[in-house]
Protein backbone atom coordinates (compact mmCIF):
# COMPACT_ATOMS: atom_id res chain seq x y z
CA UNK A 1 0.00 0.00 0.00
CA UNK A 2 2.99 2.31 0.39
CA UNK A 3 4.01 2.28 -3.29
CA UNK A 4 1.33 4.78 -4.52
CA UNK A 5 2.16 7.05 -1.60
CA UNK A 6 5.84 7.39 -2.48
CA UNK A 7 5.42 10.75 -4.22
CA UNK A 8 3.34 12.18 -1.40
CA UNK A 9 5.82 10.95 1.20
CA UNK A 10 8.85 12.30 -0.64
CA UNK A 11 7.13 15.67 -1.19
CA UNK A 12 6.28 15.88 2.50
CA UNK A 13 9.68 14.79 3.82
CA UNK A 14 11.51 16.70 1.01
CA UNK A 15 13.32 13.66 -0.42
CA UNK A 16 14.72 14.66 -3.82
CA UNK A 17 16.90 11.72 -4.82
CA UNK A 18 15.10 8.94 -6.68
CA UNK A 19 17.26 6.28 -5.00
CA UNK A 20 16.31 7.53 -1.56
CA UNK A 21 12.63 7.55 -2.53
CA UNK A 22 12.91 3.93 -3.60
CA UNK A 23 14.80 3.14 -0.39
CA UNK A 24 11.54 3.67 1.54
CA UNK A 25 10.19 0.60 -0.26
CA UNK A 26 13.34 -1.44 -0.61
CA UNK A 27 14.65 -1.04 2.95
CA UNK A 28 11.43 -2.81 3.98
CA UNK A 29 11.98 -5.53 1.39
CA UNK A 30 15.64 -6.09 2.35
CA UNK A 31 14.71 -6.74 5.97
CA UNK A 32 11.70 -8.78 4.85
CA UNK A 33 14.03 -11.07 2.87
CA UNK A 34 16.78 -11.38 5.50
CA UNK A 35 14.54 -11.68 8.56
CA UNK A 36 13.47 -15.35 8.14
CA UNK A 37 17.11 -16.42 8.50
CA UNK A 38 17.05 -15.18 12.08
CA UNK A 39 13.40 -15.50 13.10
CA UNK A 40 13.18 -19.13 11.97
CA UNK A 41 15.96 -20.33 14.32
CA UNK A 42 14.63 -18.10 17.09
CA UNK A 43 11.20 -19.74 16.79
CA UNK A 44 12.84 -23.15 17.25
CA UNK A 45 14.37 -22.03 20.54
CA UNK A 46 11.62 -19.95 22.14
CA UNK A 47 8.60 -21.54 20.44
CA UNK A 48 6.38 -20.30 17.60
CA UNK A 49 3.92 -18.24 19.62
CA UNK A 50 6.35 -15.94 21.51
CA UNK A 51 8.31 -15.12 18.34
CA UNK A 52 5.17 -14.43 16.33
CA UNK A 53 3.53 -12.31 19.02
CA UNK A 54 6.61 -10.27 19.87
CA UNK A 55 7.47 -9.53 16.26
CA UNK A 56 3.85 -8.62 15.53
CA UNK A 57 3.82 -6.31 18.54
CA UNK A 58 7.07 -4.66 17.43
CA UNK A 59 5.74 -4.35 13.86
CA UNK A 60 2.71 -2.54 15.26
CA UNK A 61 4.95 -0.06 17.09
CA UNK A 62 7.35 0.54 14.17
CA UNK A 63 4.56 0.81 11.60
CA UNK A 64 2.56 3.27 13.67
CA UNK A 65 5.73 5.27 14.32
CA UNK A 66 6.64 5.39 10.62
CA UNK A 67 3.24 6.98 10.03
CA UNK A 68 4.21 9.93 12.20
CA UNK A 69 7.85 10.63 11.27
CA UNK A 70 9.02 14.03 10.09
CA UNK A 71 12.43 13.28 8.57
CA UNK A 72 13.90 11.01 5.92
CA UNK A 73 16.40 8.98 7.94
CA UNK A 74 14.02 7.79 10.63
CA UNK A 75 11.49 6.92 7.91
CA UNK A 76 13.95 4.57 6.17
CA UNK A 77 15.19 3.13 9.48
CA UNK A 78 11.66 2.47 10.74
CA UNK A 79 10.71 0.87 7.44
CA UNK A 80 13.72 -1.45 7.78
CA UNK A 81 12.77 -2.44 11.34
CA UNK A 82 9.10 -2.98 10.50
CA UNK A 83 10.12 -5.12 7.51
CA UNK A 84 12.23 -7.27 9.80
CA UNK A 85 9.25 -7.83 12.10
CA UNK A 86 6.74 -8.25 9.25
CA UNK A 87 8.44 -11.37 7.91
CA UNK A 88 7.57 -13.39 11.04
CA UNK A 89 4.07 -14.45 9.91
CA UNK A 90 5.25 -15.86 6.59
CA UNK A 91 8.14 -17.67 8.29
CA UNK A 92 6.30 -19.06 11.29
CA UNK A 93 3.06 -19.93 9.47
CA UNK A 94 4.75 -22.40 7.13
CA UNK A 95 6.50 -23.91 10.15
CA UNK A 96 3.11 -24.19 11.87
CA UNK A 97 1.74 -26.21 8.95
CA UNK A 98 4.75 -28.51 9.18
CA UNK A 99 4.33 -28.84 12.95
CA UNK A 100 0.73 -29.95 12.55
CA UNK A 101 1.94 -32.97 10.61
CA UNK A 102 3.92 -33.98 13.70
CA UNK A 103 1.21 -33.08 16.21
CA UNK A 104 -1.95 -34.58 14.68
CA UNK A 105 -0.69 -38.20 14.97
CA UNK A 106 0.15 -37.53 18.64
CA UNK A 107 -3.32 -36.16 19.38
CA UNK A 108 -5.38 -38.73 17.48
CA UNK A 109 -3.02 -41.53 18.55
CA UNK A 110 -2.64 -42.88 15.05
CA UNK A 111 -0.20 -42.24 12.25
CA UNK A 112 -1.24 -40.38 9.10
CA UNK A 113 1.23 -42.39 7.07
CA UNK A 114 -0.10 -45.81 6.22
CA UNK B 1 9.24 -28.03 2.47
CA UNK B 2 5.45 -28.10 2.77
CA UNK B 3 5.17 -30.01 -0.49
CA UNK B 4 7.55 -32.66 0.84
CA UNK B 5 5.49 -33.00 4.01
CA UNK B 6 2.22 -33.19 2.10
CA UNK B 7 3.45 -35.90 -0.20
CA UNK B 8 3.70 -38.18 2.82
CA UNK B 9 0.10 -37.50 3.89
CA UNK B 10 -2.72 -39.73 2.72
CA UNK B 11 -4.42 -38.82 -0.51
CA UNK B 12 -7.74 -37.05 0.34
CA UNK B 13 -6.04 -35.15 3.13
CA UNK B 14 -3.22 -34.21 0.80
CA UNK B 15 -5.42 -32.78 -1.92
CA UNK B 16 -7.53 -30.67 0.43
CA UNK B 17 -4.49 -29.40 2.33
CA UNK B 18 -2.71 -28.61 -0.93
CA UNK B 19 -5.71 -26.65 -2.19
CA UNK B 20 -5.84 -24.69 1.05
CA UNK B 21 -2.15 -23.79 0.88
CA UNK B 22 -2.10 -22.88 -2.79
CA UNK B 23 -4.98 -20.37 -2.59
CA UNK B 24 -2.85 -17.35 -1.57
CA UNK B 25 -0.17 -18.29 -4.10
CA UNK B 26 -2.72 -18.51 -6.86
CA UNK B 27 -3.88 -15.08 -5.78
CA UNK B 28 -0.41 -13.77 -6.41
CA UNK B 29 0.78 -15.58 -9.48
CA UNK B 30 -2.07 -17.29 -11.33
CA UNK B 31 -5.01 -14.92 -11.12
CA UNK B 32 -3.53 -12.17 -13.36
CA UNK B 33 -3.74 -14.57 -16.29
CA UNK B 34 -7.36 -15.59 -15.75
CA UNK B 35 -9.13 -12.48 -14.49
CA UNK B 36 -6.68 -9.59 -15.10
CA UNK B 37 -7.14 -8.23 -11.57
CA UNK B 38 -4.49 -8.95 -8.96
CA UNK B 39 -5.33 -8.70 -5.30
CA UNK B 40 -2.00 -6.95 -4.89
CA UNK B 41 -2.96 -4.21 -7.37
CA UNK B 42 -6.36 -3.87 -5.74
CA UNK B 43 -4.78 -3.21 -2.35
CA UNK B 44 -2.31 -0.81 -3.93
CA UNK B 45 -5.11 1.20 -5.50
CA UNK B 46 -6.79 1.42 -2.10
CA UNK B 47 -3.51 2.97 -0.92
CA UNK B 48 -3.76 5.51 -3.75
CA UNK B 49 -7.30 6.39 -2.68
CA UNK B 50 -6.17 6.98 0.91
CA UNK B 51 -3.29 9.21 -0.23
CA UNK B 52 -5.59 11.34 -2.40
CA UNK B 53 -8.41 11.67 0.11
CA UNK B 54 -6.77 11.85 3.55
CA UNK B 55 -2.97 11.75 3.95
CA UNK B 56 -0.12 9.32 3.38
CA UNK B 57 0.25 8.94 7.14
CA UNK B 58 -3.10 7.15 7.29
CA UNK B 59 -1.75 4.37 5.06
CA UNK B 60 0.46 3.25 7.93
CA UNK B 61 -2.20 3.88 10.56
CA UNK B 62 -4.88 1.93 8.68
CA UNK B 63 -2.47 -1.00 8.35
CA UNK B 64 -1.87 -0.76 12.11
CA UNK B 65 -5.59 -0.76 12.87
CA UNK B 66 -6.18 -3.85 10.71
CA UNK B 67 -3.13 -5.41 12.37
CA UNK B 68 -4.61 -4.91 15.85
CA UNK B 69 -7.85 -6.62 14.79
CA UNK B 70 -5.91 -9.58 13.37
CA UNK B 71 -3.74 -9.81 16.47
CA UNK B 72 -6.78 -10.03 18.74
CA UNK B 73 -8.02 -12.97 16.63
CA UNK B 74 -4.51 -14.48 16.85
CA UNK B 75 -4.38 -14.09 20.64
CA UNK B 76 -7.55 -16.15 20.93
CA UNK B 77 -7.01 -18.84 18.30
CA UNK B 78 -3.27 -19.25 17.78
CA UNK B 79 -1.68 -21.86 20.02
CA UNK B 80 1.83 -23.24 20.32
CA UNK B 81 2.48 -25.97 17.77
CA UNK B 82 6.21 -26.68 18.21
CA UNK B 83 6.42 -30.07 19.93
CA UNK B 84 9.71 -29.56 21.88
CA UNK B 85 8.36 -26.29 23.26
CA UNK B 86 5.02 -27.82 24.32
CA UNK B 87 6.80 -30.69 26.07
CA UNK B 88 9.28 -28.32 27.74
CA UNK B 89 6.35 -26.35 29.18
CA UNK B 90 4.82 -29.60 30.38
CA UNK B 91 8.11 -30.62 32.02
CA UNK B 92 8.33 -27.27 33.80
CA UNK B 93 4.75 -27.71 35.06
CA UNK B 94 5.41 -31.25 36.27
CA UNK B 95 8.69 -30.21 37.93
CA UNK B 96 6.95 -27.59 40.01
CA UNK B 97 4.11 -29.99 40.87
CA UNK B 98 6.10 -33.12 41.74
CA UNK B 99 9.43 -31.59 42.76
CA UNK B 100 11.29 -34.14 40.61
CA UNK B 101 14.23 -32.26 39.08
CA UNK B 102 15.35 -35.18 36.87
CA UNK B 103 12.48 -34.75 34.41
CA UNK B 104 13.54 -33.77 30.90
CA UNK B 105 12.49 -34.16 27.27
CA UNK B 106 14.56 -35.82 24.59
CA UNK B 107 15.33 -32.41 23.05
CA UNK B 108 16.87 -31.04 26.26
CA UNK B 109 20.63 -31.44 26.10
CA UNK B 110 22.39 -30.59 29.32
CA UNK B 111 25.30 -28.49 28.13
CA UNK B 112 23.85 -26.38 25.28
CA UNK B 113 23.50 -22.66 25.95
CA UNK B 114 20.93 -20.55 24.12
CA UNK B 115 23.61 -18.68 22.16
CA UNK B 116 25.35 -21.82 20.87
CA UNK B 117 21.99 -23.30 19.82
CA UNK B 118 21.09 -20.05 18.08
CA UNK B 119 24.44 -19.96 16.27
CA UNK B 120 24.04 -23.58 15.13
CA UNK B 121 20.53 -22.84 13.82
CA UNK B 122 21.55 -19.62 12.06
CA UNK B 123 24.54 -21.34 10.43
CA UNK B 124 22.44 -24.18 9.00
CA UNK B 125 20.54 -22.32 6.22
CA UNK B 126 23.78 -20.77 4.92
CA UNK B 127 25.48 -24.18 4.80
CA UNK B 128 22.47 -25.65 2.99
CA UNK B 129 22.29 -22.71 0.58
CA UNK B 130 25.97 -22.93 -0.32
CA UNK B 131 26.29 -26.71 -0.62
CA UNK B 132 22.92 -28.10 -1.81
CA UNK B 133 22.10 -27.61 -5.54
CA UNK B 134 18.44 -28.54 -4.98
CA UNK B 135 18.00 -25.66 -2.56
CA UNK B 136 19.96 -23.29 -4.81
CA UNK B 137 17.66 -24.13 -7.74
CA UNK B 138 14.47 -23.59 -5.71
CA UNK B 139 16.00 -20.43 -4.26
CA UNK B 140 16.69 -19.05 -7.75
CA UNK B 141 13.13 -19.90 -8.86
CA UNK B 142 11.58 -18.19 -5.83
CA UNK B 143 13.91 -15.18 -6.22
CA UNK B 144 12.75 -14.77 -9.83
CA UNK B 145 9.08 -14.81 -8.77
CA UNK B 146 9.83 -12.43 -5.91
CA UNK B 147 11.41 -9.99 -8.35
CA UNK B 148 8.60 -10.25 -10.90
CA UNK B 149 5.98 -9.75 -8.20
CA UNK B 150 7.52 -6.52 -6.96
CA UNK B 151 8.43 -5.14 -10.38
CA UNK B 152 4.91 -5.47 -11.75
Amino acid sequence: MVAPALHAISDDLSIVSFVQQMLILSSFMIAYAVGPLFLGPLSEIFGRVPVLRWSNFLFLIFNTASGSVTDRDSMIALRFLSGFCACAPQTVSSMNVEDLNNIVPLLTNRAIDR
Amino acid sequence: MIAGKLSSAEKPRRSSAWRLISVPWQGQYVSPRCCNVKLYELINSVGGLIVESISWRFIFWIISIAHVVLQIVGLIFHHESYVPKILADEVRRLKSRTGNSNLHTKWMTRNASILSTLWLNIKRPFIMLTTQPAIQAIGLYRAYFYGVKYLM
